[in-house]
């Protein structure tokens, strides 16, 4: 694979200088005028917990190596800090073999060897002070920090704790050099333990030190969403109730939960996929325009959708939820276990491995637009998409010709795979007769631009040492969006084995889900 | 094909060879996002060949070349280039070959404007003589969206004057307000250089008002100017003169500035500039394939990367943006003695 280097930095805390040459962030520098820059990052250690682990393995060696590799990132260090008794040599070892398994494996073997010469390894448990002691001692330089949690959550506590106790969130009085912390998810599992986490994470870090992340968020085609409603002016005026009859979020998932059991059966698909990634779709496609591109304008907008979204109580829980979980079946041709049979799961799990909701927004763009979310394993089909369903025309004037070959008009973008935007419209089919049919007017990422875009850590990573938070939840985001899965959360235990219908896996879901909407008229997008 | 051909033939040919192409096993080809017609001087090597084998495999586009200064009559002929990414799709380039013979019609946008693909931005790179601006530019101008020149190209090849490319732009965007976007190769080369030279004022802009001198060794003459030009412009300096050996300018309290360009070489080979200042201490950088640093600071090197021409022309075509910054750059030319 070609290496291109780019020239120009990305777009990322770009100012631009106005025609006076003068900028709010910069003493007037004439010859800034007109120079695009985005800021480098600036040196940066970059502490990773739980280095030895599968997201370290698979996700942040390759988006670190791929930065450095296309000029992103210069002046840096990795540490990384786990339990495991691996040597330095081992760890850059282990780190080369990543880069070998990646689609960057055909770099220079110069460039690995530099990238490689960068790379460090702390051998400590999460608790001892030692360990935390030592980043302080042997890497003093560069001063800037970034904290990357990517373990268990069980040792984030302990960890945030400890960064806290030996003064390494501390950015000093000045300000000078920074401190940062990247927390993954499953961010709490219910909204009193996102709150404590918060607790936590405040008495030692300010919000604006903290970095949750939701790697959805860094998807090209979620930061699209933004693009496409805001960046054209054909789509804002019909994106309301008056012209917007439904909107569907789906995310279905062919894989089932793999070696996650452990996990997977203490959380479940509301958990681990609405509470998070669906609920930053929906405040996305639903969110009011930002006055500016400013983190906290556009975090701002959103999380007044997700206070807006109207709480389903248990009475409604019924009616406005369904839950599944898949049974034995055929996916890909191949017969795959049940999800009571899986490793690690007990064989009488109330675990949803499927979640469709139905849900409003108290809003006057919104008001009575039914917004249908659904994710589950062990579906047909792997696909990410958020369907906007238009109403049909006032009047229709095609009635007798066509009522039965005709749809609504809807605008699909799907995030995953073969991204792309859909507007389905009907046409006249040619001939002597005024027969219609649906056609689709498509716009393919892949088929328009032939570069892969980068891989959403990359951008992220990026984004962190640049301080940028923009593609980050903050925390009223985090806890407005528990807020409300945690009724539904509360509801469904009260409920235990009740209403827990079983699919077929390798089937679009249960039926129960197709009522949500066909009771209205409605129905579900085919997978 | 050969001999002339009607825009209808042509699409027809194109059609033919693209499903030929996609034929060997790939799955679909994109749609073109551009047109792109390059003009230039048939048996002439130019950087357009190594650039669009840069764009292949990035951006689909439709490329007409128009190669200047064959014996014979006007010919065209039609081919298709393809490349398959790594889903096995294709980016194909549909691509018409003019050869504009001593009829002249090739050159002549009757010719080539009907294959242009309707309602696509068009690029226009102009690979030609451009002192004096040649009537042919101003008649392709009112075909595209963009213009892209390479003045840094035509001095080497052509041996053109660069203040006189300047100068003519510089004069066209004055005169004409409707053209499209024009933007210099050799501009872009300078991108991370003045960023460079940027940042490191930040921390002494004082300084800015107080150069006396500036000299340079390793750029082309055009690279020079423009990066002369680029801080007259910025720091109001005035009175331009330019001479065999330096250029001079008074600046905003009428001192003398002195700008030399002691060395013509190329970037890749190394840039060092020297500022000398009035009330401030010397400046001096180097920028290399290692990267850029002042010589008082050798350890503190920031990364400088030259652009390609392939990375220019992709970064061009995905932008309809003009520069303000050049348009003002070559401007100081419109006052100069």
């Amino acid at each position: 694979m070609p290496l291109d280097l780019p020239y120009f930095f990305t777009m990322v805390n770009d100012f631009e200088i106005n025609a006076t040459g003068r900028s709010e962030d910069l003493v007037a520098n004439p010859l800034r005028y007109g120079l695009r820059i985005a800021d480098e990052p600036e040196p940066v250690t970059l502490v990773i917990f739980g280095a030895t682990g599968d997201l370290t393995r698979k996700k942040l060696i390759p988006a670190l190596f791929s930065l450095f590799a296309n000029g992103n990132i210069s002046n840096f260090k990795v540490v990384g800090f786990a339990r495991r008794g691996w040597s330095e040599d081992y760890f850059r070892d282990y780190v080369l073999k990543i880069i070998n398994e990646s689609v960057l494996s055909k770099a220079p073997e110069s460039l690995k060897r530099e990238f490689l010469g960068k790379c460090f390894y702390i051998s400590s448990t999460f608790e001892s002070e030692k360990g935390y002691q030592s980043i302080k001692e042997i890497f003093p330089l560069p001063k800037n920090r970034v904290f990357y949690l990517a373990t268990p959550p069980v040792a984030y506590e302990k960890i945030i704790t400890r960064l806290g106790e030996t003064g390494l969130s501390d950015e000093g009085e000045s300000k000078k050099f920074f401190s940062r912390i990247i927390v993954e998810k499953p961010f709490g599992n219910d909204l009193d333990s996102a709150k404590r986490l918060n607790s936590i994470l405040n008495r030692y870090f300010k919000e604006s030190q903290i970095f949750r992340i939701d790697h959805y968020l860094g998807k090209e085609t979620v930061q699209n969403i933004m693009v496409l409603r805001f960046g054209n002016g054909i789509f804002e005026p019909i994106w309301n109730n008056r012209y917007v009859d439904h909107v569907q979020i789906t995310v279905a998932e062919k894989e089932g939960i793999g070696t996650r059991g452990n996990y997977y059966d203490k959380s479940g698909a509301l958990r681990d996929i609405v509470q998070n990634h669906m609920m930053q779709l929906l405040s996305l496609v639903a969110m009011e325009p930002p006055i500016d591109l400013r983190p906290d304008t556009i975090r701002d907008e959103k999380v007044k959708v997700l206070e807006s979204i109207k709480p389903i109580p248990f009475e409604l829980l019924t009616r406005e939820t369904v839950r599944g979980q898949y049974s034995r079946g055929i996916v890909d041709g191949e017969e795959v276990p049940g999800y009571r049979e899986e490793e690690n799961v007990s064989p009488d799990s109330t675990t949803e491995t499927f979640v469709a909701l139905r849900v409003f927004l108290d809003s006057w763009r919104w008001a009575g637009v039914p917004f249908y979310l659904r994710t589950g394993k062990r579906m047909s089909r792997r696909i990410t998409e958020i369907a906007i369903q238009f109403k049909n025309p006032p009047h229709i004037l095609f009635r007798e010709q066509s009522l039965s070959n005709t749809i609504p008009n809807s605008l699909v973008m799907r995030i995953q795979p073969d991204e792309a935007v859909t507007i389905s419209i009907n046409s006249k089919i040619p001939g002597y007769t005024l027969e219609m049919r649906p056609v689709n007017m498509s716009f393919r990422y892949g088929s328009t631009f032939g570069e892969d875009p980068p891989e959403a850590y990359e951008r992220l990573l990026l984004d962190v040492m640049n301080g940028d938070s923009t593609l980050y939840t903050r925390r009223d985001e985090i806890e407005a969006s528990w807020r409300f899965i945690t009724e539904i959360l509360e509801g469904w235990g009260k409920l235990g084995e009740r209403e827990l219908p079983q699919y077929r896996a390798g089937s679009s879901g249960p039926d129960e889900a197709k009522k949500l909407l066909s009771l209205e008229g409605r129905r579900w997008r085919k997978l | 094909m050969n001999g002339i051909v009607s825009p209808v033939e042509i699409e027809k040919q194109l059609k033919l060879t693209l499903e030929r192409q996609s034929d060997k096993g790939v799955i679909g080809t994109r749609t073109s996002l551009f047109n792109l017609v390059i003009f230039k001087r048939a048996f002439v090597p130019g950087p357009s060949d190594s650039a669009l084998d840069f764009l292949l495999g990035k951006r689909p586009a439709r490329i007409i070349h128009v190669d200047c200064g064959y014996p014979d009559d006007t010919r065209v002929s039609v081919f298709a280039r393809c490349y398959p990414d790594r889903r096995d799709r294709t980016v194909c380039f549909e691509e018409v070959l003019i050869n504009n013979g001593r009829d002249g019609k090739g050159i002549d946008p009757g010719m080539w404007s009907p294959i242009l693909i309707h309602d696509l931005p068009t690029y226009l790179w102009w690979l030609k003589e451009l002192v004096p601006i040649p009537e042919d530019f101003l008649n392709a101008l009112e075909y595209g969206d963009k213009m892209l020149i390479y003045s840094s190209f035509n001095e080497r090849v052509y041996n053109e004057n660069p203040r006189l490319i300047f100068k003519g732009i510089a004069q066209l965007i004055e005169d004409e307000k409707e053209i499209p976007v024009i933007i210099d190769f050799s501009w872009v080369r300078l991108f991370a250089l003045r960023k460079f030279i940027a940042r490191l004022f930040d921390e002494r802009v004082d300084a800015l008002y107080g150069i006396r001198e500036i000299a340079v060794k390793n750029l082309q003459r055009s690279e020079a100017l423009l990066l002369f030009f680029w801080f007259a412009s910025r720091l109001d300096w005035r009175g331009g003169k330019i001479d065999d050996d330096f250029i001079s300018f008074r600046d905003k309290k009428n001192r003398e500035v002195l700008l030399r360009h002691e060395v013509v070489g190329s970037m890749e080979s190394g840039v060092k500039i020297d500022f000398s200042f009035e009330g401030f201490p010397k400046l001096s950088i180097g920028c290399d394939s290692l990267g850029c640093m002042e010589e008082e600071r050798s350890n503190e090197r920031v990364q400088f990367k030259i652009p390609g021409e392939g990375e220019i022309l992709l970064r061009e075509v995905d932008s309809l943006m003009h520069d303000d910054a050049y348009y003002e750059a070559i401007r100081v030319t419109l006052e100069m003695e």
